[in-house]
């Protein structure tokens, strides 16, 4: 048993929730709080990737940071190899899918810490960045943590995007849910039975996780 | 210390126009007095920085902390006041001397957490140091978030209704406290009469949506205090 997708899976995932949730918790609290120009559109892009057919996010991707695009060369000129069919290509599409879940969800979490409490640190002379990371997050902590594990589930389970950004390259950027796609193509059940198992046993793990600390819906 | 206000705020359709300079020279203690949905908390949301005035200006020891006509805002943090609300809006994920000592704007960790220790004893509530906001009873909760707006050294302390929501009893004890403890000029939001009488110094009274203006209290102000002290 080849376990080397299961691990790419994992460090994919993991990296890609972090940076999902810094950027979903930071988007989620601006959004929450903040009243901006742009804002509507704002969530509206950022709430994209889960409605866009993942193939359709990943072709949008492939066009953003692709060899040709300035993101693409200037990735390239900065760390020596393109983004695209690489690794951290796949990380960046897992983000990017993973994101709007840990905003959403974070969001309404934010939103619904009661104002007053708030209020109440200001008076006390906390500045707002005190208010927000020892007030607010902590009194959201429960929606905040539903929303990162969804975000690292869908990480982990995306296809769509990783497949046309990273490509399906054996033994560097075939991660789990490729890795199945591939073993039933290739007819080998018992591997896809098993790489199948495992993607399902840590979905309903994360499943039990967000039920139990989330109180706010999706 | 002297606060003036003269100012119009809009809360939904409820609209308050609030005129008056009151000081403390009589004593710390000015009540807000009317009857319930007049405009009394909203003036010390004004007052605090926890909204902005549509029109007029509002200052706090002479000095202008807002004024609509030219957007001054001086923010909450940098106002100085101490603020207790009807609920005691303690964090729930800390423990009391935890939220005590989160007011306490100078010293090290240590010296924050002595302090809100000291705070809690003038209290009476060094007992529940440890505790989590959650196990204490309304009247604790109160005396804690008195000791919390204390802490912060402020220079005007700010009390919306803190004894409306407990028991008689516990209210009683709590005006004791409040009475032997306020040292620092106080604005005390009540509809009870029995509370003004205890505590106030000097009174500004309210009808829906307007100021009626200052006026000495009856009770604590027209006595001495030699004769009221044990």
């Amino acid at each position: 048993m080849d376990w080397f997708p299961l691990l790419l899976s994992l460090r994919v995932a993991s990296l890609a929730t972090l940076l999902a949730a810094v950027f979903g918790i930071g988007g989620a609290y601006l959004l929450a709080k903040g009243r901006f120009p742009g804002r509507g559109l704002l969530e509206a892009v950022a709430s994209l990737p889960i409605v866009l057919p993942p193939t359709v996010l990943g072709y949008y991707l492939l066009v953003v940071l692709g060899a040709r695009s300035p993101l693409g060369r200037a990735w390239e000129s900065v760390f020596g190899g393109p983004l695209v069919f690489s690794v951290s290509g796949a990380i960046v599409a897992a983000t990017i899918s993973a994101l709007p879940f840990c905003l959403r969800t974070a969001r309404a979490a934010i939103e619904q810490v009661d104002p007053r409490v708030e209020a109440a640190a200001r008076t006390l002379g906390l500045p707002e960045w005190r208010v927000a990371l020892q007030v607010t997050l902590p009194l959201a902590r429960r929606g905040v943590i539903a929303g990162v594990a969804l975000g690292f589930a869908r990480a982990l389970g995306d296809f769509g995007a990783t497949v046309m950004v990273a490509g399906n390259i054996p033994g560097r950027t075939q991660t789990m849910p490729i890795a199945v796609y591939d073993a039933v193509q290739a007819g080998d059940d018992a591997r896809a039975g098993t790489l199948a198992l495992i993607l399902a046993v840590v979905a309903v793990a994360v499943l039990l996780l967000v039920n139990r600390f989330s109180r706010v819906g999706v | 210390m002297t606060v003036s206000v003269a100012a119009a705020v809009h809360a939904g359709e409820f609209v308050l126009r609030a005129d008056f300079t009151l000081t403390t020279e009589q004593g710390p203690v000015v009540a807000l007095s009317g009857p319930s949905g007049s405009g009394k908390s909203l003036t010390l949301a004004l007052i605090a920085g926890l909204l902005r005035p549509d029109s007029g200006t509002v200052s706090i020891g002479g000095r202008p902390v807002a004024d609509a006509a030219t957007g001054l805002h001086v923010r909450t943090q940098d106002r100085r006041v101490g603020m207790v609300f009807q609920e005691a809006l303690l964090l729930p994920h800390r423990t009391v001397v935890d939220n005590v000592a989160l007011a306490v704007r100078t010293g090290s960790k240590a010296q924050r957490q002595e302090r809100a220790r000291d705070e809690l004893a003038r209290v009476g509530a060094e007992q529940l140091a440890t505790q989590h906001p959650r196990t204490l009873s309304g009247g604790e909760r109160q005396r804690v978030a008195l000791a919390r707006a204390l802490a912060g050294d402020p220079e005007l302390l700010l009390l919306d209704e803190p004894l409306s929501a407990l028991d008689q009893p516990t209210r009683v004890a709590l005006r004791a406290l409040l009475r032997e403890r306020i040292t620092v000029p106080t604005l005390l939001v009540t509809h009870d009469l029995d509370e003004v009488a205890a505590l106030a110094h000097s009174v500004v009274q309210y009808e829906p949506g307007r100021t009626l203006g200052v006026s000495p209290a009856r009770g604590r102000a027209a006595a001495s205090p030699r004769v009221l002290s044990p």
